[in-house]
């Protein structure tokens, strides 16, 4: 439940990237016969329809509907249409879906991207009700590639909780980079939902030969009795699943040229210069971006060297993830080129030499070079003797420091370690107010205590009863009864329970003994000889006033 | 009489001050010599001058114990961060050096962070007293107070207890389990900073913060942290290296 949050929580983080129409995928991987859904994320202003998404013949598309809900991008609040959509995979492939044509109401339209759904035909992978698996990807690898270890649970009964305790890899380390993305989601075929939880984890392989691992632990909490709503007492059954084996064979790389940088990986390297003319102590920035599926780890940039120039680091940024099943990480640097000397100056491309994994073999990469306008600066033509980028002060500090810093002359020699202290100075602050809390209690449970053992008041009130008469009957005419003798008890100065109506109707005197002695046959008339109770209360109300007024 | 507490002070401050005198004048014996006559345990000064020491005789890996050493007591002087920084980038072969078991150990020592949870604590007690002697209520916020208080002390007691960084000073075999026969899982670069995890006999579990876990021989390194951790030693005094010679004069800085 709580992946599930964190990852609409993540989706509605990544809404605000998409300025063209947009496709957030539940899966890109089904089995022929499953169905999923996607959504169609639309900022660029209001369709006049819902949008026409172009697909392959294996893939049916199906609008299921829309709805506009309004986020905030930039500081700005903007309107997004949301258009739901159900694939169904058809038949097995890679599919296209996409693009995506939006028109909008103001008479222009946009495309999205297109999206690769990948359609296997594993369907007998899931004939009992559950299937776990974990495996290498790719299965026979070189080494110094990135290979992801992948474990999936695909079951048709949700698992309450699940817990993958990871064998340790041999001969693979996990790349400083690169995160492991777990996801939750659910697949549709015609016998219902697939719930599927699957996680991708990197790593570098540094060792060759048989690198397979021969089991992985799966704990599965299965729900057995619902007990609340959320969930959070649910009886749940543990049951452990040993999996495996995961293959994995690393081969060994062949002779490297001398110029090889050590990337194992499919690479695009791309290069561009933010101008071509300068003065001599000025710099052009040479902006290159290195990304594949290997690890750069602790890659940097060579930086050329050649006549007229010279080349200094710039800002360089490095990231990898995970993403769709793949690993992909990017490498961007800002070299800045500084012109020492007036005229053309050519700048040599950049070449790098990587390992590709998909040809087997060492490849060059090359972002093209240019060539430089030089004109003299403002001081004539003169050599520049160096160049510093902007950097930040701490680090342009750190760089000119030579060596470590030097010794300290003052401090104490001795310190005292008070750890060990620590739990007592946090009991000896803590104890009094546990005092004081205990004090505080104390006096808490003596008044309640107190409160409870006093006796309760009763309050005899005979006027407020008659105010407050059931309209049933039975219970009215008892109601009356009850206020009449209370009256007559508080006449008498005695316990209501202790009264004997007939003696206190006898003993009273003059005209409120009569009164008081026809109200009580009349009383007695409606209750026991179904009489008439038509006023009776009336009446009754009239001696208990002038009773009570007498006892007062 | 009324200036004890001054000479006192100065004592406990002669032996960094005497030995960095010595190291600038060209005697590094003499100043390695004056550092290590600290009985007790070193303070920070007297780690991180060590370090320098270390680093001057070449020996890195003892260079890194120390100022491993002085972070936990000081982790807030830039010197021993920007030295500790230089000499990693100067080894090769080691992995990434493992941070300190809990990120605010960066910033503050669990000393620091449990006294503040005890004052905090302290205050709420106070408090909790006057209310129950005037008997006021407002219970609420004294509570929140102790509860603050109680979460920073016990990540102090916990950070205390927490045990120490192994620096490797030699090269060592890491293996599956605590014997010389043990299956070997990999090789361990002197200088390569370790979680100490568990101890047995004269072997020390350690793990790399990432992938690597296993055990190495307790002699193959130093502790550098607060706690013993089985047979593997702390770092000290007694692991001093005396350079030949100092060189140029070096600029003196104030602890950070």
């Amino acid at each position: 439940m709580v992946a599930r949050l964190l990852l609409t929580w993540l989706l509605m983080l990544a809404v605000p990237a998409f300025a063209a129409p947009g496709f957030v995928m539940t899966t890109n991987q089904l089995v022929v016969g499953e169905s999923s859904t996607f959504e169609l994320q639309v900022t660029g202003g209001k369709p006049l329809s819902v949008p026409r998404v172009e697909h392959s013949d294996g893939v049916e598309i199906e609008y299921l509907g829309s709805s506009p809900v309004t986020i905030r991008q930039g500081g700005r609040l903007l309107q997004m249409y949301r258009f739901q959509f159900k694939m169904t995979a058809l038949e097995p492939g890679e599919h296209a879906i996409g693009p995506a044509t939006v028109e909008y109401a103001d008479g222009h339209d946009e495309q999205s991207i297109v999206h690769t759904l990948t359609v296997g035909t594993d369907k007998d992978a899931l004939l009992s009700n559950f299937e776990a698996d974990v495996a290498y990807m790719p299965e026979e690898a070189w080494e110094g590639q990135v290979v992801l270890y992948r474990y999936r649970l695909r079951s048709r009964a949700r698992p309450s909780r699940t817990r993958w305790i990871e064998p340790e890899h041999q001969g693979l380390v996990a790349p400083r980079d690169g995160d492991r993305p777990r996801r939750e989601y659910a697949v549709e075929d015609a016998e219902g939902m697939i719930w599927i939880d699957e996680t991708y984890i990197p790593y570098i392989i540094t060792g060759t030969g048989d690198l397979s691992l021969q089991s992985a632990i799966l704990q599965v909490w299965w729900t057995v009795e619902r007990v609340d709503p959320i969930g959070l007492f649910d009886r749940t059954r543990n049951e452990t699943y040993h999996l495996g084996p995961a293959p994995l064979t690393a081969k060994a790389l062949p002779p490297a040229p001398d110029a090889f940088s050590g990337l194992v990986g499919d690479f695009v390297l791309r290069g561009s210069f933010d101008k071509r003319a300068i003065k001599v102590g000025e710099s052009a920035t040479w902006e290159l971006s290195l990304m594949g599926n290997g690890a750069l780890d602790g890659f940097a940039f060579p930086k050329p060297e050649g006549k007229g120039f010279r080349v200094y680091d710039g800002t360089l940024a490095s990231d990898a993830a995970v993403r769709d099943g793949k690993y992909i990480a990017k490498n961007v640097a800002q070299l800045s080129v500084v012109a020492t000397k007036a005229g053309k100056v050519r700048i040599p491309p950049m070449e790098i030499v990587v390992f590709s994994p998909s040809k087997g073999d060492y490849v060059t990469l090359r972002a093209e070079g240019t060539t430089l306008e030089v004109a003299p600066g403002a001081g004539g033509e003169t050599e520049v003797e160096s160049f510093a980028p902007d950097v930040d002060e701490t680090i342009a500090e750190a760089a000119e420091a030579p060596d470590i810093r030097g010794p300290w002359a003052r401090g104490l020699a001795t310190t005292v370690w008070l750890g060990p202290g620590l739990p007592w100075m946090l009991m000896l602050a803590g104890a009094p107010g546990v005092g004081a809390l205990g004090l505080i209690a104390g006096r808490r449970v003596k008044r309640w205590s107190e409160a409870r053992a006093k006796p309760r008041e009763v309050v005899i009130d005979p006027e407020a009863r008659l105010r407050h008469l059931p309209e049933d009957r039975h219970h009215r005419l008892a109601e009356i009864d009850a206020a009449l003798r209370e009256a007559l008890a508080l006449h008498r100065g005695v316990e209501v329970a202790a009264l004997d109506r007939g003696t206190a109707l006898s003993e009273l005197d003059g005209e409120l003994a009569e009164q008081a002695r026809a109200a009580a046959a009349a009383l007695d008339r409606a209750r026991f000889a179904d009489g008439p109770s038509e006023g009776l209360a009336e009446r009754v109300s009239v001696v208990v006033s002038r009773l009570l007024k007498e006892a007062a | 009489m009324r200036l004890l507490p001054l000479w006192l002070l100065l004592s406990a401050c002669a032996p960094v001050a005497d030995g960095t005198e010595a190291w600038e004048a060209g005697d590094p014996a003499g100043a390695v010599e004056q550092w290590s006559s600290v009985e007790g345990r070193p303070s920070a000064a007297v780690h991180y001058n060590l370090g320098i020491a270390a680093y001057r005789a070449g020996d890195r890996p003892l260079a890194l114990a120390h100022w491993r050493a002085a972070r936990r007591i000081a982790p807030r002087a830039g010197d021993v961060v920007h030295n500790l920084a230089h000499a990693r980038g100067e080894l090769k072969g080691v992995s990434a050096p493992v941070p300190e078991p809990t990120s605010w150990m960066e910033f503050a020592t669990p000393v620091e962070l449990g006294g503040l949870g005890a004052l905090l604590l302290a205050l709420a007690s106070l408090g909790l007293l006057r209310s129950a002697r005037r008997e006021e209520g407002g219970l609420v916020p004294l509570l929140g107070l102790a509860a603050v208080g109680l979460v920073l002390g016990v990540s102090g007691v916990q950070g205390a207890n927490a045990p120490g960084v192994l620096v490797l000073t030699r090269d060592a075999v890491l293996r599956d389990a605590p014997d010389a026969t043990g299956r070997e899982r990999g090789s361990l670069g002197a200088g390569s900073e370790l979680y100490v995890e568990a101890a047995a006999g004269p072997w020390v579990r350690v793990w790399d913060g990432a992938e690597r876990r296993g055990w190495v021989p307790a002699d193959s390194g130093l502790v550098a942290g607060p706690v013993d951790v089985g047979q593997a030693r702390r770092v000290g005094v007694a692991d001093a290296a005396v350079p030949e010679r100092t060189g140029p004069p070096e600029p003196t800085d104030e602890p950070g």
